[in-house]
């Protein structure tokens, strides 16, 4: 039960004294098959800390361990979903699915058995041999779930995946990943700034304050899934991390462009 | 117009307007006299040009389209090359980048002498010489290509387990492609011009000879022949490029034309 352990992580933008603190030492275990959020305003460090649990950005002190291992650089025991999507333009739907498995030689029957399941497991029946131009913007993301699920990573790591979508594909996009998340139990780290969707998605949000980035306090969801949005226990939990952020939102609007253009 | 309803109609319609009035033209200055009509043909005068000329046709035509092709070929294979080389890893750019791009602004024909003293003017030069014109439009084109793939890709395709080599060959030159293709296509047309400049110069064949043998005839006909098989090679050349771009680009979108 290692999980996901982050020890002590800093990250400085630029010169080691006058540089921007992005993070100060944050600390935090995710537990293996849990799902968490890190909820914050923009600017707040949570996508460079997602970054450096992908192994994009080296912290500047304190480590990550996967399962005890540490974390030295991006790999396939880390399946990142993009808030841009981020599929290769140039391959079918099912040649997304099916990258990290031709990267490591897997044989082309095994990959056909995956990518149908994922395929199925993600709605995409029929576009199996279909571009990324021809989808939508939900569509989209599912394929980058897929693509990254079908890897079998030991932790899904996902920034602001339906960031860019409208309001009604997000709705449903939030209740599709809890519809998986149900029959696959995936470890999860999901960087957000709606409350809502934290409290939707997560089994603990870890809230994050601002200059520099820390963790300020984490809320344990406790409401069965899938979860009712207008339920009394998720608005008092949602004016609960609303109080606990405002402060937060408004520290943040000051410094905003700082952090996060650099990350 | 109801004939200009299809777009293929509306193509041969520009086509036929621009022989037409060119005919009529020449056919005014043939009784008017205007100017000289040897100095402007009709075009059935063309047709029978061609037609005079015709045990030349092939040997001219697979003469210099072997000089072309050839030359492209070369410059294909080195400009993909150095152009993923210095785009992508920073030593090759140190040593590389500077030199080719002292050479660059130098027009390759201010070298058609100096090839000919060096390698005398047989076909070694003139493929040499091509292949050195259409090097630096591959080179700089895949060179952008890579500078510009989306960094996004290269992170997803690492953190799906992908070795740095599988990065260059799945992401780097898939990523490139389009503007490696922008690059052979430049480099194609550019291919004919260097072609024809050689051949004015020296040869003893090929498309741009014939015109060059008939200007000493005084031969306007047959030297407006010569340009237009030109003309024709460039466009078959175009027209494959485009083919072999539609079908490699397939997953690109394209940007909704209007209508009117």
């Amino acid at each position: 039960m290692a999980g996901l352990e982050v020890v002590g992580v800093t990250k400085v933008f630029g010169a080691e004294r006058s540089g921007v603190t992005a993070l100060a030492p944050i600390d935090l275990k995710v537990k293996q098959n849990e799902f968490v959020c890190i909820l914050g305003p923009s600017g707040c460090g949570k996508s460079t800390l997602l970054n450096i649990v992908a192994g994009f950005v080296t912290p500047s002190a304190g480590h990550v361990l996967l399962e005890g291992e540490p974390v030295l650089g991006p790999g396939a025991d880390r399946g990142v979903v993009f808030q841009e999507h981020a599929l290769f333009p140039w391959l079918t739907v099912a040649a997304n699915i099916e990258f990290g498995l031709r990267m490591r030689g897997v044989d082309h029957r095994e990959r056909a058995s995956v990518v149908e399941r994922y395929v199925k497991l993600m709605g995409l029946a029929g576009f199996e041999s279909r571009y990324p131009k021809d989808l939508s913007g939900g569509m989209k993301q599912r394929v980058a779930i897929a693509r990254a699920m079908a890897n079998e990573p030991q932790i899904l790591l996902m920034d602001e995946p339906f960031g860019a979508l409208d309001a009604q594909t997000r709705a449903l996009m939030q209740a599709e990943l809890t519809r998986v998340w149900l029959e696959t139990r995936k470890t999860v780290l999901f960087v957000t700034h709606s409350i809502e969707e934290s409290i939707l998605l997560a089994d603990r949000v870890v809230a994050m304050s601002a200059r520099p980035g820390t963790i300020k306090e984490i809320v344990s969801v406790p409401m069965p899934r899938p979860r009712d949005d207008t339920s009394p226990e998720f608005n008092s939990l949602k004016r609960a991390l609303t109080d606990l952020l405002r402060t937060e939102i408004k520290k943040a609007t000051e410094m905003f462009a700082v952090v996060e253009g650099v990350a | 117009m109801r004939l200009l309803r299809s777009r293929r109609s509306r193509k041969i319609f520009s086509v036929v307007v621009f022989l037409a009035s060119w005919a009529a033209i020449a056919e005014v200055n043939l009784r008017v006299q205007f100017i000289n009509p040897l100095l402007l043909p009709t075009p059935w005068e063309i047709v029978i040009a061609a037609w005079e000329l015709r045990q030349f046709t092939w040997l001219d035509v697979s003469t210099s389209l072997s000089r072309a092709l050839a030359g492209f070929a070369i410059a294909s294979a080195l400009g993909i090359l150095f152009g993923l080389l210095v785009g992508y890893i920073r030593l090759a750019e140190d040593m590389f980048e500077t030199l080719i791009e002292l050479f660059r602004p130098i027009p390759a024909l201010a070298f058609l002498p100096i090839f000919i003293m060096w390698f005398g003017i047989g076909e070694v030069s003139k493929v040499l010489l091509i292949a050195y014109a259409c090097f630096f439009p591959v080179f700089l084109n895949t060179q952008q290509g890579v500078r510009y793939v989306d960094p996004v890709l290269v992170r997803a395709a690492y953190s799906l387990g992908a070795k740095p080599l599988q990065i260059f060959t799945n992401v780097i030159i898939r990523g490139a492609l389009p503007e490696i293709m922008t690059g052979l296509r430049a480099a194609i047309a550019l291919s004919l011009i260097v072609l024809t400049a050689a051949e004015l110069v020296a040869a003893d064949a090929g498309m741009g000879y014939r015109i060059q043998e008939s200007r000493l005839q005084f031969r306007v006909d047959r030297m407006l022949y010569g340009a237009a098989m030109l003309g024709i090679a460039g466009y078959s050349f175009n027209l494959i490029m485009r083919a072999i771009e539609g079908y490699l680009l397939r997953w690109k979108s394209r940007v909704e034309q209007s209508k009117a």
